[in-house]
């Protein structure tokens, strides 16, 4: 009986139409075209692959490599960027956001934080928005569930109490460090694309001119009105530039 | 002596007179006020290459809409853009509107660009045609822009006097090369042409220069003053800037150069008035009459087209990795003799002519005999020449791993020479290393790796470290997603799971409490064990059998009792009963209870003499008794 089965499913696999072949890995066609140099087909070939296959780090690194080799630093910093967020502990994206920060026009210090508030911010720039907000929860979830059995059963109430904690302490701990981050995690983060914008102290093209900037320069966003940003940069400066001068993180 | 009516006739006639007067000139001067000028920037322009149609209107009355170029046979419109500029020029303002629409010639020939009717205000004015030679494509080079000589509008007078027009100050950008090869840098120079005294206020619009690699000079290298006689007038010249661009992709790509900004100075009280700021002054050749006021002009050099060829695939060696120059390598490794476990550092440094920044020093071939850590790269970018040079130097630090003399091969470095068209191949000369044994060092010191070379550490520059190459293997995150705290759901299902948690917590406390509390629980149960064991007593009377009727209603009683003074269910009498009920509100209930308990005992005794009626009278008699005491709270 098996090897009817097993012949049937053979030849259907066999006469299966071309279009159930697998399908060409648009990544690695696109590392394929940036080993031979042709970085435009590189860099349609990681979005794609950025598109069809879902968010991958490696994919935004790559396409952030691209980008830096022609010369675009705006969107090699936003796709470094991007390659950050979603693997924070990625020492390749680290080391090439670093080269490029370096070669940027506007060098921008960050206002020197609390010495209590450091040790928690180096803590939490360790994880992803994503693995924080899984961690939080599931110990959340397991705290609840602890309790619901705690409560249909007496007898296990001490042991379920006491197994407990742990989920509580994890959550506490991922809430601090949630906490900590908090600002950017509310506050996408924004970056140049164009040569030089000028930050206004207003949402309009009469406002007076506060700063300038330059491509690459990345900063939070505190503040939105139709096509036009209003940005926080690590320095501490404030200004409105227009929504088309970049893109969000 | 007039009549009154023939003086206000006579007056109101010379009222009618005096307006018409007034407004007649007005009116006049208002219209000759809108006046329009054209001008392409080529007059010759091969099939396919792009021809720009400027339209400046002066004093526009109403809104300007842009011109309907369908009816155009030989040329098509690709591309519309519309401005508008303010001037001040002897106390009057000056409004310009500028149409540029851009074309491409759709065959060779003599061709008529035009005309073209401009609606102003919902009056026509017509735009004569201008005399275009097109030639066929391929013909000959492309042309920097140049102006031409305006031609004026139908209607309406002369421009207004004292306003700076393209021919008197214009922009130029050229290539130094039309074609290129991949990542051989094309220069791109700015040139400022002025009869009049000007500044240079820098760019209004940067270039857009995507696709390409920009390498910029340095502005006291680049800048450059001549002075040219152009057209029979006499112009100042002015290099403002020089960039380098090299191009990514091959193709042929057009570069928008941007736009500058000039201030235009129309006063010219001292012809040779001097320097302000930054910018670059020309020297004035005033020709109109003196004005107070400084003219703002921007200037969009016209864009500039740039073939790239694609490197050849013949002759390219296996190293190559898309450097284009001149280049020249070498090494150096000190200190060449060592203990083993030493640290040895070698220096691999490429210098020449070309992009340094994008060249990609040779790595080292697999070494057995040294430990090879990630090399450090320092790079050294020169523009003084105006072209881009340098160095680019990669540190390695190796440890030899045993003693005796190793050879570190030589370095392979290939760059493509466009002069020549050829690819080279160079290397380095074979570095050799003694290591010694390691002497009076304990294992773990010999063995102990040196610190890893920390870029920031070496003071590199900006342009020092090179990125670290592509991931090869595509990886999604553990955690997908962008995080949920932006989601609007995400905390009050926190705040939910807070609460829950919370109040099921509690519960389990309270729950747990009181299953400690082993009296509290008798107590409590009481009487739900006692309606059960009375329903099975009705249970049994009903089937008829008394002896186990009676047992059960026996031990109903007294272990109701036994409960709620948490006593052994054999100990219950009437007297602990008394103990127990000192209130005297409790009088009643202890007579129901001690009748009962009698009953009950002499029951239990004589069950099978009972008849029904005396039972079923016992059984409701417990009922009773123990639902007293139920209302009666005993704690």
């Amino acid at each position: 009986m098996r090897k009817p089965l097993l012949l049937s499913l053979g030849f259907l696999l066999c006469a299966a139409p071309p279009g159930i072949a697998r399908a060409a890995d648009p990544f690695a066609e696109a590392n394929a075209a940036y080993v031979k140099g042709d970085l435009k087909t590189a860099a349609s070939g990681y979005e794609r692959s950025l598109g069809e296959q879902g968010p991958s780090a490696s994919a935004e690194y790559n396409l952030a490599n691209v980008y830096f080799k022609s010369g675009d630093k705006g969107r090699s910093r936003l796709h470094y960027e991007r390659a950050l967020r979603l693997d924070p502990r990625d020492k390749d994206t680290a080391w090439n956001l670093s080269v490029l920060s370096r070669s940027l026009t506007d060098v921008s210090e960050p206002s020197a934080a609390s010495v209590f508030l450091w040790p928690l911010r180096t803590a939490a720039a360790v994880f992803s928005a994503a693995e924080l907000g899984a961690v939080f929860g599931g110990g959340l979830a397991l705290w609840v569930l602890a309790a619901l059995c705690a409560a249909f059963v007496p007898r296990a109430a001490s042991a379920l109490s006491r197994a407990a904690v742990l989920p509580l302490i994890v959550c506490l701990l991922t809430g601090a460090l949630i906490a900590v981050r908090w600002q950017e995690l509310s506050q996408p983060a924004f970056v140049i694309f164009q040569p030089s914008v000028e930050a206004r102290y207003g949402p309009s093209e009469r406002e007076n001119k506060a700063f300038e900037l330059h491509e690459g320069t990345a900063a939070r966003i505190v503040d939105r009105t139709e096509g036009w940003v209003y940005l926080l940069l690590p320095d501490g400066r404030f200004g409105w530039v227009p929504t088309n001068s970049g893109e969000t993180v | 002596m007039r009549k009154t009516g023939e003086v206000l006739r006579d007056l109101w006639r010379a009222l009618v007179i005096a307006l018409v007067i007034v407004s007649g000139p007005a009116s006049a001067a208002a219209l000759a006020e809108v006046s329009i000028e054209s001008s392409v920037n080529r007059s010759s322009v091969e099939v396919g290459e792009e021809l720009i149609l400027d339209i400046t209107i002066y004093n526009a009355q109403g809104r300007v809409q842009m011109p309907d170029t369908s009816a155009l046979q030989d040329f098509s419109n690709f591309s519309r853009s519309h401005r508008q500029e303010i001037s001040f020029t002897n106390g009057r303002s000056t409004s310009m509107t500028v149409l540029s629409l851009g074309f491409f010639a759709t065959s060779p020939g003599q061709k008529k660009l035009g005309p073209l009717n401009v609606n102003i205000g919902g009056v026509d004015y017509r735009v004569p045609a201008a005399d275009i030679e097109v030639r066929p494509a391929g013909s000959g080079p492309v042309n920097a822009r140049q102006p031409t000589r305006s031609q004026r509008a139908a209607s309406g007078p002369s421009s207004v006097s004292g306003v700076i027009s393209d021919r008197d100050v214009f922009a130029r950008v050229t290539a130094d090369k039309e074609e290129v090869y991949i990542n051989e840098p094309v220069v791109l120079t700015y040139t400022l042409y002025t009869n009049h005294s000007a500044t240079f206020k820098g760019f209004e619009k940067e270039p857009v220069t995507t696709g390409f690699w920009a390498e910029e000079f340095p502005s006291d290298k680049a800048l450059k003053r001549t002075e040219q006689i152009l057209n029979g007038e006499r112009y100042v010249v002015a290099t403002v800037r020089k960039i380098a661009l090299f191009p990514t992709q091959a193709g042929v790509y057009t570069v928008d150069p941007g736009a500058l900004k000039v201030i235009v100075d129309v006063p010219a009280q001292d012809p040779l008035q001097g320097f302000i700021s930054s910018g670059l002054i020309g020297r004035s050749l005033i020709r109109q009459p003196l004005a107070t006021e400084m003219v703002g002009k921007s200037l969009a050099p016209a864009p500039v087209t740039v073939r790239v060829k694609a490197l050849p695939e013949q002759g390219k060696p296996a190293s190559f990795t898309g450097a284009v120059g001149q280049y020249r390598i070498d090494s150096q490794i000190e200190p060449r003799e060592v203990e083993v476990g030493q640290p040895v550092t070698l220096k691999i440094r490429v210098s020449g002519e070309g992009n340094i920044n994008t060249v990609q020093l040779p790595s080292l071939p697999q070494l057995e005999a040294f430990k090879v850590y990630d090399p450090s790269y320092n790079s050294n970018v020169v523009k003084d020449r105006l072209k881009v040079e340098g160095e680019k130097t990669a540190e390695i630090v190796v440890v030899p791993r045993r003693p005796g003399t190793h050879t570190v091969p030589p370095a392979k470095f290939a760059y493509f020479d466009p002069r020549t068209g050829a690819y080279y191949e160079i290397r380095t000369v074979a570095q050799t290393v003694t290591a010694k044994p390691a002497s009076g060092d304990s294992a773990e010191d010999a063995a102990a790796p040196p610190p890893a070379p920390s870029p920031s550490a070496k003071g590199v520059s900006a342009e020092a470290a090179d990125i670290r190459y592509i991931k090869t293997t595509r990886r999604s995150p553990l955690v997908p997603g962008a995080g949920p705290f932006v989601d609007p759901r995400f905390w009050p299902a926190v705040a939910s799971g807070v609460i829950a948690g919370s109040v099921l917590w509690a519960i389990a406390a309270a729950r747990r409490r009181r299953a400690r509390d082993g009296r509290g629980l008798r107590l409590r149960r009481s009487h739900a064990v006692a309606r059960a064991r009375l329903k099975q007593a009705r249970d049994l009377l009903k089937k008829g059998r008394k002896d186990d009727y009676a047992a059960e209603l026996y031990r109903a009683a007294h272990g109701y009792f036994a409960d709620k003074f948490d006593l052994a269910e054999r100990i219950v009498t009437t007297e602990l009963l008394e103990a127990r009920l000192t209130d005297a509100s409790d009088r009643e209930l202890l007579t129901r209870a001690r009748t009962l308990l009698e009953e009950l005992a002499r029951l239990r005794f004589s069950s099978s003499s009972a008849d029904d009626p005396a039972m079923q009278r016992l059984l409701r008699s417990a009922e009773e008794t123990i639902t007293a005491f139920e209302r009666r709270r005993i704690r």
